[in-house]
């Protein structure tokens, strides 16, 4: 009965590649930004490209981790925000190891809460996460009253602002954290929970997957990269703010998906999401080139994804 | 019939349950504010509840079929600087404009789930930034023209009658309505099992798209009547409405998978949710608080839920 | 005269021929059934039939008349509707919403609750079903909503009725009303084509029988003219001989359980079992559908809440989760393999190394898969099992039934269990994957493991098993082995056990 399989699996590989699609797209979108838009040719812009996508990228890992165990991280931006700002606040008093450290457990306390919330409580990701997510904003205000402050930490600083043999030190922290993550996911035996998690909860329970400590490796990873990117931002703008991490909310499930990776879980690569990521920095360095007004600019990044979304990122209808 | 009547008040355990922590929640507001139930307060209260229970209405129409909103709050956002931006030509053609043009909103992200087999999650995430802009563009900076009469009238109350109540009740009897149509029971019938309602001639496609289109609408009221109680429009205002339209939506029991849920207890639990944080206020403690609150609450109320309902499901 | 014609029809998927120039046709008054092995292609004739797929090549015709631009909606239109073994009810809406699914009754728009009760009363009678249509369809029973199903049909009184798998899950009483159905619309002069892999029902029901192999029709016979093996010579190209393999020799007294339950009680499903399971044999559950030997299998499992006593091998245990359940050693192969049993979406590689990762990824490479040792493990029980797949890359669910749920059960072989359960291990199976399944198990119980089974097919259970225990209602009420152990004493103490106990 499989005589003509060929035509099948040609069609199934593309579709489960849709990883290098993304990195394709990305390619011929950069191609089109040198030839056609200013400023895109040089080095430097690369070198700032890369450096501004490594904050996006950072997150959008673990976001990747979450959402290929069917779940969604919504909390991500206010994490973001928390970590730089417990971070500011602490290194005011104690020292920038101490700011660094405390910013980090803080993060990976929301990302745990996450996991008990998703586990125990029965709270579907979406929910659970926009609710820490908001009481995380919350604690915030109360926190700072209002007014997070500045901070400059020297290791931060460098960390977002050098670098090494011309590459930012940024894109590394990023690709070593990526490197980590492909392993974890790809080669480990945590990975083949969260991708049999990802295709069917009750198929995962009857066959003994771990539930549980599955849920916690995913959450908590996703937050502490949260936090990371939030500590490498504060290292890059030397302020701490409330809503610094807003756009990375939408940017960094949308870095996922058009990496290939299905929002449904199960399905995608890890690699997909720093194409992503480095397409959608991409996408919003030429809108902000080509002088548009805010709205403009949203308008037009909102119409791109839904594009680019339809072209690659289509779910198979059951 | 016993059976029947276990299993009507089983039905409506969520709208009977609501109740009874609104008759709570109205007691203890009334010891903060004696002036409650005097139809000055009903008036004011019912103008500040209205956008979110119109919202919440707009995300349960959607949760129905399965799906989620979460464009929702930039969509009330579009609205409200339509009508306020185009209130100058008189207020029915306002209204009519921002009804349309949500309706239209609701109209693309249905389209696109029903027609490109694109995750409602990510579509709607996608088409906030898409609105948003949108509306950026409609409206730059917060303003517009809303007459004062209208304002004075809404939030002050005509000739005695509290306007903002009387759009609600008239929403949910035109709900009422709905439901009971072949549209209605298509609408739970999709989100129950879209497969099977297909398979039974169901035009599931259509009856996503006028879903979300339908969502859209209520999801314009509330945008309408926000800038009629604020008397302008602001861009910026939404986001909010998103988080609290789907805490309100599960609260009342809508169920994520779709099929399950009553707008009447979509009505109670947005109330519930306006009256813990106007409690908030009055306890003295920050406004800061407010989100804590409203993230708790959530939390809180859908383990509640989860745990009482877990025999039934199991 | 014939009502429809399936006229040279063919259909590929992605490449894949499905269907190739099959033609037969339905007879008005006709009961037509409608056999084949699993991925014969008696389902995608179907689809085609009911407007949910359109021919490659081909045509069909309703009295004469080609059918053009048909969907669903159409067919129902044109007088046909069906029944599937998957459901088509919406569990969270009322009995009588779900009969009228789609083309509710309305007056001035509007759909009346009471208004559909009452119209659905007389229909739900009509297939031996008494409910209230104000119930949830969820809250009925499997073979219940199979009836909604079958009433839902007849709403626009067909004059085709299809029934794919329609009493899979119904007890012999509900057969009956099926039947009678049946017999009432070819009365009427309907027609009906009927699916099922009971075959003596199709045996008392059909008037004709299409034989389907490969995608191919093989023949059409009058039932008076043919018989059971000649039907099944024609579905599997070959005679079928020793279907079950010979039994366990009376057991040596001296045998320790592998698994002994008591007073095992699982709220809504079982009471007070007691069970034995020995190495070596293989032991039954019968009993009319839902009558608790779900609840039994999922307790051992670790997937229900129980209460009562377990000993594994003599010593007391406690079965809280799947996971404790496999360190022990015990492998459940669930009845729904597209749910529980496998991950569909996910390669037959990935699938069968799920459950062997302990040894595929160790700990001392650091949980890091061990690629080598993967294929090496997917190769063996792939050939062990002789899995057909076009590859171990190939998703679960391309498979057919019989291959799936031959992965279902080789993924739980590398770890050796000592006790496997298995509910309805042949549902929806080829009669040729059934024969390989039933003398793989006799072969695991005679390397020591003790099964448990589970079947509605009564021969099934006759045929394979050393010792049945008949459920209802909950409760063990007899246990049947060597020569009581036949097809009659077992529907008899299924249907009638207060009779059989005293």
């Amino acid at each position: 009965m499989m005589t003509a399989l060929p035509r099948t699996a040609g069609l199934r590989a593309l579709r489960d590649h849709r990883a290098a699609w993304a990195f394709g797209v990305l390619l011929v979108t950069w191609a089109a930004a040198i030839l056609f838009a200013n400023g895109f040719d040089s080095v430097s812009s690369v070198r700032y490209l890369t450096q501004t996508a490594s904050f996006l990228g950072i997150i959008a890992i673990g976001q990747t981790l979450v959402v290929m165990m069917s779940g969604i991280d919504l909390s991500v931006s206010s994490v973001v925000a928390l970590s730089a700002v417990v971070c500011a606040q602490v290194s005011a008093g104690h020292g920038g190891a101490a700011g660094i450290l405390v910013g980090l457990a803080v993060s990976l306390l929301v990302g745990l809460v996450n996991a008990v919330g998703v586990l125990w409580l029965r709270v579907p990701p979406m929910v659970m996460t926009l609710a820490t997510g908001t009481i995380v904003a919350g604690s915030l205000l109360v926190y700072t009253n209002g007014s997070p402050k500045s901070a400059k930490i020297g290791l931060l600083d460098s960390l977002a602002n050098d670098r090494v043999a011309g590459i930012p030190l940024a894109f590394v922290l990023w690709l070593a954290i990526t490197a980590v993550a492909v392993w974890l996911l790809h080669a480990s035996r945590v990975g083949r929970y969260v991708f049999a998690l990802g295709t069917s909860q009750e198929a995962s329970r009857a066959s003994g997957v771990p539930l549980g400590v599955t849920t916690f490796i995913a959450y908590g990873a996703c937050a502490l990269l949260a936090g990371v990117a939030g500590l490498v931002l504060l290292g890059f703008t030397a302020t701490s703010s409330l809503t610094m991490g807003n756009p990375y909310q939408l940017l960094s499930i949308a870095s996922v998906v058009l990496g290939g990776t299905s929002i449904l879980g199960g399905r995608g690569h890890v690699l997909g999401t720093v194409a992503g990521a480095l397409l959608l920095t991409l996408l919003t360095a030429l809108l902000t080139a080509w002088n548009l007004s805010e709205g403009v600019r949203q308008m037009t990044l909102g119409l791109l994804i839904i594009a680019l979304l339809l072209a690659y990122a289509r779910e198979r209808r059951t | 019939m016993p059976d029947a009547l276990a299993g009507r008040l089983r039905g409506n355990l969520d709208v009977v349950g609501l109740g009874a922590l609104i008759v709570v929640l109205l007691a203890a507001y009334s010891h903060y504010d004696s002036t409650l139930f005097t139809p000055a307060s009903i008036t004011i209260l019912s103008a500040q509840f209205l956008p979110l229970i119109l919202a919440a209405m707009g995300q349960s129409a959607v949760m129905l079929t399965g799906g989620i909103d979460l464009s929702l709050g930039s969509v009330l956002a579009l609205a409200m600087a339509v009508f306020a931006v185009t209130a100058d030509h008189g207020v029915p053609l306002a209204a009519v404009c921002a009804l349309a043009v949500a309706a239209a909103t609701g109209a693309v992200n249905g389209t696109l789930v029903a027609f490109a087999g694109l995750p409602p999650i990510i579509v709607t995430l996608a088409a906030s930034f898409l609105w948003g802009g949108v509306t950026l563009i409609v409206l730059p900076q917060p303003g517009g023209s809303v007459p004062s009469g209208l304002v004075k009238a809404y939030n002050d109350g005509w000739n005695g009658v509290a306007l903002p109540l009387v759009v609600v009740v008239a929403v949910l009897v035109v709900w009422k309505l709905v439901k009971t149509t072949r549209f209605g029971l298509s609408l739970y019938a999709v989100g129950g099992n879209e497969h099977g309602a297909y398979a039974s001639g169901v035009k599931t496609r259509t009856v996503k798209i006028s879903a979300y289109a339908l969502a859209g609408v209520f999801v314009g009221l509330a945008g309408i009547g926000l800038a009629v109680q604020t008397g302008s429009g602001d861009a910026t205002i939404g986001a909010p409405y998103t988080l609290n339209s789907i805490a309100a939506s599960v609260l009342a029991g809508v169920s994520f998978f779709g099929g399950v849920g009553q707008m009447r207890a979509a009505v109670l639990a947005a109330l519930v949710i306006g009256l813990l944080t106007n409690l908030l206020l009055f306890t003295g403690l920050s406004p800061f608080y407010q989100l804590i609150l409203q993230g708790v609450v959530l939390i809180v109320a859908i383990t509640v839920k989860t745990f009482a309902t877990r025999e039934r499901t199991e | 005269m014939a009502l429809l014609t399936v006229d040279r029809v063919s259909k590929s998927f992605a490449g894949n021929r499905v269907l190739h120039e099959v033609s037969f046709d339905v007879r008005a008054g006709e009961v037509l059934a409608l056999v084949g092995e699993n991925g014969a292609g008696k389902s995608t004739v179907l689809s085609l039939i009911t407007g949910m797929q359109a021919p490659d090549a081909g045509e069909l015709r309703l009295d004469g008349e080609p059918l053009r631009a048909w969907s669903p909606l159409r067919a129902r239109a044109a007088g046909i509707s069906s029944v599937h073994q998957e459901l088509s009810l919406n569990p969270h809406q009322t009995v009588a919403e779900n009969v009228f699914l789609g083309q509710w009754p309305a007056r001035r728009g509007l759909v009346l609750g009471r208004d559909l009760a009452r119209r659905a009363r007389p229909l739900l009678e009509r297939v031996g079903l008494d409910v209230d249509p104000r119930t949830r369809a969820g809250r009925l029973s499997l073979g219940q909503q199979q009836l909604v199903e079958l009433a839902k049909a007849l709403v626009c009184a067909p004059r085709l009725l299809i029934l794919d798998e329609a009493t899979s899950a119904l007890d012999d009483d509900q057969v009956q009303a099926v039947f009678r159905v049946v017999r009432e619309l070819r009365a009427a002069g309907s027609s009906v084509v009927t699916v099922s892999h009971r075959m003596a029902e199709l045996f008392a029901i059909s008037d004709r029988l299409t034989v389907l192999k490969d995608g191919a029709v093989m023949a059409t016979r009058d039932r008076a003219g043919t018989d059971h093996d000649d039907i099944v010579r024609l579905m599997i190209g070959r005679e079928l001989s020793d279907l079950f393999p010979a039994k366990a020799a009376p057991t040596k007294a001296a045998t320790a359980p592998a698994l002994r339950a008591r007073g095992l009680t699982v709220p809504g499903g079982c009471a007070g079992v007691d069970l034995e399971l020995t190495p070596g044999r293989i032991l039954g559950l019968g009993g009319l559908q839902g009558q608790g030997q779900r609840a039994v299998l999922r307790a051992l499992f670790g997937l229900a809440r129980h209460g009562g006593e377990i000993e594994l091998a003599g010593r007391p245990a406690k079965l809280s989760s799947p996971r404790e359940a496999i360190r022990a050693r015990i492998a459940y192969v669930p009845e729904d393999r597209k749910v529980e049993g496998l991950h569909v979406a996910q390669s037959v590689r990935a699938n069968l190394a799920l459950t062997n990762l302990d040894t595929v990824a160790p700990a001392r490479r650091l949980t890091t898969v061990d690629r080598n040792a993967e294929a090496g493990l997917v190769a063996d029980l792939i050939d062990r099992m002789r899995i057909k797949a076009a590859s171990p890359s190939q998703e679960a669910r391309r498979l057919s039934g019989g291959n799936q749920q031959k992965v279902a059960l080789a993924r739980w072989l590398p770890s050796e269990p000592r006790v496997l359960l298995l509910a309805e291990p042949t549902r929806g199976i080829d009669v040729g994957t059934k024969r390989e399944i039933y003398h793989l198990l006799r072969r695991l119980a005679d390397d020591g493991v003790a099964v448990l089974v589970t079947s509605g097919d009564t021969m099934e259970l006759v045929g394979l098993c050393d010792e049945v225990a008949v459920m209802y209602e909950g409760a063990v009420v007899e246990r049947l082995a060597g020569g009581d152990l036949t097809e009659e004493r077992l529907v008899r103490a299924s249907v009638n056990p207060a009779v059989t106990h005293a």
